[in-house]
C-alpha cells in the first residue's frame, strides 16, 4: 500500500504507482483489506492530530498566556465590526439583492462559522513557508503519515476551538431570527454542504502549498485567498452573474454561506449538491496531481 | 547623505528579491477594492444616497483610501519586532546611522515601491470600476491635505516602533500586532467612512490616533470635513504624543537589549 | 542481500542567478536567469544488510543530496534507486516505516516540550505497540544514558543531550535503514566519542544498515569499514577504508630513531625496502618503523586533486 493518506486515496500518486494501483483495484482482496484497515488508519490520524493539538496547547502555555486572550479578543472585535458594517449599510437600505437584514445576518454568521472551522483545521499553512525554509518539511516527508496532513492540520489553535461554540450559537440564533429555526434534517443537509465545501477548500489549500514548495511563497497567496474568501460573507449575488459563477464553480465560496442560507430559506434544491460533490472530487484530484508535480521540484533546505 | 541613498536602494532590492511575494501582495491591493465596491454597488447602484453619500461619493472615498493606504501603510518597520527577537537588530545598531532614520528610510523605500506599482494598479482599478475621481484644485486645501498625509505617515511610523518594541520584553509580538491590525482596519475608516457612524461613536473614534491615518487626510483632501482645521491639528498632536512615547519605549527597551548582549 | 541499489543517480538544481544592483533586481523581475547546478552526477553503488557505510567528501560534494535522494526527500533528475525494495520517491508506507534520517543541524523534537512527549508522538505516528515501545525506549535510553533528561524541555538540553534525544526519536520505530547526516557536528570530543560508541553498539546489535556522512575523519575511522568518497558530485572511491591509503598514497613513512631523536622520511612505496636498508647502514640508528601515511592526509590530498 502507498503512503497512508486517507484523503489521498481519492487522488493517488503519479507514474508507475498509478499502474500499480490499477492492479489494486482489479484485486478485490486489496480493496477489502484497504477498507478493513481504514478505521485503524483514521484512528491513528485522529490520535496524532489530538496529540499535536495538545502539544501545541502545552507549548503555547509554556510561552505566553496573554497572547491567546488577545487573539480571542481581536477575533471577536473583528466579528463585531463586520456586523456593525452590515447594520450601518442595511439600517438605511433595508434590502440587499433581495435579502432582508436578518437574512444577510444569517449569511454572515454562517460564513463566520464555516470559515473559522476550515481555518481551524488548516492553520498549518501559515507556518508552511517556515517549515520549508528550516527543513522541518523534510521530517513531514519522512513520516509515514501524509505530509499534507502535517502541513495543514498541525498548529490547530485550541483557543480557536473554543470560539467555534459561540459561533455555532450565533448561527442558530441568526436562523431563528430570520424566521427559519434549524431542524435536524435541515442541519443534516447543512453538514453535507459543509463537507463538500470543505473538500473544495482543502483542494485550494493544497494548491497554495504546491506554489509554496515551488516558489517559497505562501503567506501572500493564502492571504489573497482569504481576501477572496471574505467575499463570501455577503450574499454572492451582489458580485453579479460572472462573479457569482466564479465563486460557485471555481472557488468553494458559495458553499460556505450563500448556498446553505438559501437552502434554509427554502430557495435551494439540495439535489444540486450531487453536482458539487462531483466537482469537489475533480478539484481534489487536480490539486493532488499538482502537489505531486511540485514535490519533484522540492530542493530541501541545504544543511 | 550617500549612506541614506544606498540604504534606500538596498531596501528596494530586498523587496524585489521576493518576486512572487511582492506580486501577490500588490494583487491583493486590487482585490481589497472588490468587496466594498460590490457591496455599495448593490445598495446604491440604482441611485439614491446613504448618510449623504451617493454611489459616486462612496467610490471616490474608497478609491482615495486605496491610494492613501499604499502611501501611509507601506512600511518595513513592521519587521522591527522580528528583528529584535532574532537578534537581527544588532547589525543596523552597529552601523553609524541613527536607528530611527534607518527604519524611516526603509519605510520611504517601501512607500516609493508602492507608489511605483500604484501607477500600474490605479488605471486597472479605474477601468474596471470607474470610480469618479475628484481632483482638488485649491492649492491651500491641497497643502493641508499633504501635511495631514505627512502626519499620517509619521503616526504610523511611531505606532510601528512602539509595537515592534514590545519584542524587547516578550517573544509574542504577533498577538498585539494582530489586535492592532483588526482595530486599524475599522478605526482608520478603511471599511467605510466614519461619518456614517452615530455622532457619539464618531467623537470617540476621532479621539484615537487611527482615523488620522486614512479618514482625516482623505476628508481634508475631498474638502468635506467641516472640522478640518481641528482635525489637522489633532493629527499633529498625535504625532508629537506618539513620537514621545516611541522614544521613551525605545530607550528603555534598547538598554535591556544591549545589556543582555544579544 | 542488497538493501540499497543506486544506479546512475544524479541531481541537477536550477539556481536563479542574481544580477547586481537595483537595475539588476528590476531585470531579474521580468527575465530571471537560471543556472543549472549539478549536485550529484551518475552515482552508482550498492549497500548490503547490516553494513555501516561512510560517505566522505568536502562541503558541497553531494553527500547530503545523495542521502536525501536515498531517503525519498528529493526527486532524482536521473538514474534509479531502490531502498529495501522500494522506490524512495514514492514514499510508500512500508518504506517510511523502515527508514530514519537524522540531520545533525535539524531538530525534529518539539522545542518547547520535554523529549518524552516527542517520543510518545512518534509511537502514535508509527503505530508502535505499547510493549515494543517500552522495550525499545528503555533500551535506547539506557544505551545513550539520557534517562535523567527525558522530562526536561528540549530547548533547555545541551547540544549533546539533544542529539542523543534526536537519535532516540529516530530509532524508536526500529528502522531497518538509518541515514545519518553529520551526526556529530558541533559536539565536543567527549560527546562525539559517546555518539560513536553508541552507533557502533547499535549497528552490532541488529541487522540494520547505517549510512553516515561526516567530515570528521574520526567518525569514519572508528565506525566504517567501507567508505564512499564523493567529490564534486562523483564517486572517487568506493571500497574498504583500509585500502584507501594503499590506493591513494604512493608513499610510506619511515621513522628513524636515533639517540638524538626521531626523524621521519616520506618514501615512495616501491623504494621502501631499499631506503630502509640504506638508512639502517647508519650505525647510530637504534630502531626503525615503517608506517602508513595518516588517513586524514591521504583524504586531504585526494580532495586537493593529488
Amino acid at each position: 500500500m502507498g503512503k497512508r493518506y486517507f484523503f489521498l486515496r481519492i487522488g493517488g500518486p503519479l507514474g508507475p504507482e498509478r499502474s500499480r494501483r490499477k492492479d489494486d483495484i482489479m484485486n478485490i482482496q486489496n480493496i477489502k483489506a484497504y477498507f478493513r484497515s481504514l478505521p485503524a488508519l483514521l484512528r491513528s490520524y485522529g490520535r496524532v492530530w489530538l496529540k499535536l493539538t495538545i502539544q501545541q496547547f502545552e507549548s503555547q502555555i509554556a510561552n505566553s498566556r496573554g497572547a491567546a486572550l488577545l487573539f480571542m479578543f481581536g477575533k471577536l472585535f473583528r466579528l463585531a465590526t463586520a456586523f456593525l458594517m452590515l447594520y450601518v449599510i442595511m439600517g438605511k437600505a433595508k434590502l440587499i439583492v433581495g435579502y432582508t437584514l436578518p437574512q444577510a445576518i444569517l449569511i454572515l454568521a454562517l460564513f463566520n462559522f464555516v470559515s473559522t472551522i476550515s481555518q481551524l483545521f488548516m492553520r498549518g499553512i501559515y507556518m508552511f513557508r517556515q517549515k520549508i525554509v528550516d527543513g522541518t518539511f523534510d521530517f513531514y516527508l519522512l513520516n509515514p503519515l501524509s505530509e499534507l496532513f502535517y502541513s495543514l492540520f498541525s498548529y490547530t489553535d485550541p483557543i480557536d476551538t473554543l470560539l467555534v461554540v459561540p459561533y455555532l450559537g450565533l448561527v442558530v440564533w441568526a436562523a431563528a431570527n430570520a424566521g427559519y429555526p434549524l431542524t435536524i434534517p435541515v442541519a443534516f443537509i447543512l453538514l453535507l454542504i459543509m463537507i463538500i465545501g470543505f473538500v473544495m477548500v482543502l483542494s485550494w489549500h493544497i494548491l497554495i502549498l504546491s506554489i509554496g514548495v515551488k516558489y517559497l511563497e505562501v503567506d501572500n497567496t493564502i492571504m489573497l485567498y482569504r481576501d477572496l474568501e471574505k467575499m463570501a460573507a455577503m450574499p454572492i449575488e451582489i458580485y453579479g452573474k460572472v462573479g457569482a459563477g466564479i465563486m460557485t464553480y471555481v472557488f468553494p465560496f458559495a458553499l460556505i454561506a450563500t448556498i446553505p442560507a438559501r437552502y434554509v430559506f427554502g430557495l435551494y434544491n439540495p439535489l444540486y449538491l450531487l453536482g458539487f460533490a462531483i466537482l469537489a472530487v475533480i478539484q481534489i484530484k487536480l490539486a493532488l496531481y499538482v502537489w505531486h508535480r511540485a514535490l519533484m521540484f522540492y530542493s530541501s533546505a541545504s544543511s | 547623505m550617500q549612506k541614506y541613498l544606498s540604504l534606500f536602494s538596498i531596501t528596494l532590492q530586498e523587496i524585489f528579491t521576493y518576486r512572487l511575494n511582492m506580486l501577490m501582495w500588490r494583487v491583493r491591493q486590487v482585490f481589497v477594492f472588490l468587496i466594498p465596491f460590490f457591496i455599495w454597488k448593490s445598495v446604491l447602484g440604482g441611485g439614491g444616497d446613504i448618510y449623504g453619500y451617493s454611489f459616486a461619493a462612496i467610490m471616490t472615498y474608497l478609491f482615495g483610501t486605496t491610494v492613501l493606504r499604499s502611501l501611509v501603510m507601506g512600511s518595513r518597520t513592521i519587521d522591527l519586532g522580528w528583528m529584535i527577537n532574532t537578534g537581527a537588530l544588532t547589525v543596523p545598531l552597529m552601523r553609524p546611522i541613527n536607528i530611527f532614520s534607518f527604519f524611516f528610510i526603509r519605510d520611504l523605500a517601501d512607500k516609493l515601491f508602492n507608489l511605483g506599482f500604484m501607477f500600474l494598479e490605479l488605471p486597472l482599478i479605474y477601468f474596471i470600476f470607474h470610480p469618479p475621481v475628484f481632483i482638488q484644485s485649491n492649492p491651500i486645501v491641497l497643502l493641508y491635505a499633504v501635511s495631514s498625509t505627512l502626519f499620517a505617515i509619521l503616526i504610523y511610523f511611531y505606532i510601528n516602533i512602539i509595537f515592534g518594541s514590545f519584542a524587547f520584553w516578550t517573544r509574542d509580538i504577533w498577538a498585539p500586532r494582530f489586535m492592532l491590525m483588526v482595530v486599524m482596519e475599522f478605526a482608520t475608516g478603511a471599511m467605510f467612512p466614519l461619518d456614517m457612524l452615530p455622532v457619539v461613536w464618531q467623537k470617540i473614534m476621532l479621539a484615537l490616533p487611527f482615523p488620522y491615518l486614512l479618514y482625516v487626510p482623505l476628508k481634508i483632501y475631498l474638502g468635506t470635513d467641516p472640522l478640518w482645521l481641528n482635525h489637522l491639528l489633532i493629527g499633529l498632536v498625535w504625532v508629537i504624543i506618539l513620537w514621545f512615547i516611541a522614544t521613551k519605549v525605545w530607550a528603555r527597551g534598547i538598554s535591556s537589549y544591549e545589556s543582555e548582549g544579544r | 542481500m542488497h538493501t540499497i541499489i543506486a544506479d546512475g543517480l544524479s541531481k541537477v538544481y536550477d539556481v536563479q542567478k542574481k544580477r547586481p544592483g537595483l537595475s539588476g533586481s528590476l531585470r531579474d523581475l521580468y527575465s530571471p536567469v537560471y543556472e543549472k547546478k549539478v549536485a550529484v552526477k551518475d552515482v552508482s553503488f550498492v549497500i548490503d544488510e547490516g553494513e555501516l557505510v561512510g560517505f566522505i567528501g568536502p562541503n558541497g560534494a553531494g553527500k547530503t543530496t545523495t542521502l536525501k535522494m536515498l531517503s525519498g526527500l528529493l526527486y532524482p533528475s536521473g538514474g534509479s534507486v531502490s531502498v529495501i525494495g522500494h522506490d524512495p520517491w514514492k514514499r510508500q508506507y512500508d518504506f517510511l516505516k523502515n527508514i530514519s534520517l537524522v540531520m545533525g543541524q535539524k531538530n525534529q523534537l518539539w522545542w518547547d516540550l520535554p523529549a518524552i512527549e516527542s517520543f510518545n508522538l512518534a509511537k502514535d505516528i508509527y503505530g508502535i505497540s505499547d510493549s515494543s515501545y517500552k522495550k525499545t525506549l528503555n533500551n535506547l535510553v539506557e544505551m545513550l544514558e539520557i534517562g535523567d533528561v527525558l522530562n526536561v524541555q528540549v530547548r533547555k538540553l545541551s547540544l549533546g543531550q539533544r542529539m542523543k534525544a534526536e537519535l532516540v526519536a529516530a530509532l524508536i520505530h526500529s528502522p531497518k535503514i538509518l541515514f545519518l547526516d553529520e551526526p556529530t557536528i558541533g559536539l565536543d570530543v567527549v560527546m562525539q566519542q559517546s555518539m560513536r560508541s553508541f552507533l557502533k553498539q547499535y549497528n552490532q546489535g541488529g541487522d540494520g544498515s547505517i549510512i553516515l556522512t561526516s567530515h570528521y575523519m574520526d567518525d569514519v575511522k572508528e565506525l566504517c569499514k567501507r567508505v564512499i568518497i564523493i567529490d564534486q558530485g562523483s564517486i572517487l572511491y568506493d571500497g574498504l577504508l583500509s585500502e584507501v591509503i594503499a590506493k591513494f598514497s604512493k608513499h610510506k613513512i619511515i621513522e628513524v630513531i636515533t639517540p638524538a631523536g626521531t626523524k621521519t622520511h616520506k618514501v615512495l612505496r616501491k623504494q621502501v625496502a631499499e631506503k630502509a636498508a640504506e638508512l639502517l647502514k647508519d650505525p647510530g640508528v637504534v630502531d626503525i618503523n615503517i608506517k602508513e601515511v595518516e588517513i586524514e592526509d591521504v583524504i586531504r590530498q585526494v580532495f586537493a586533486g593529488k
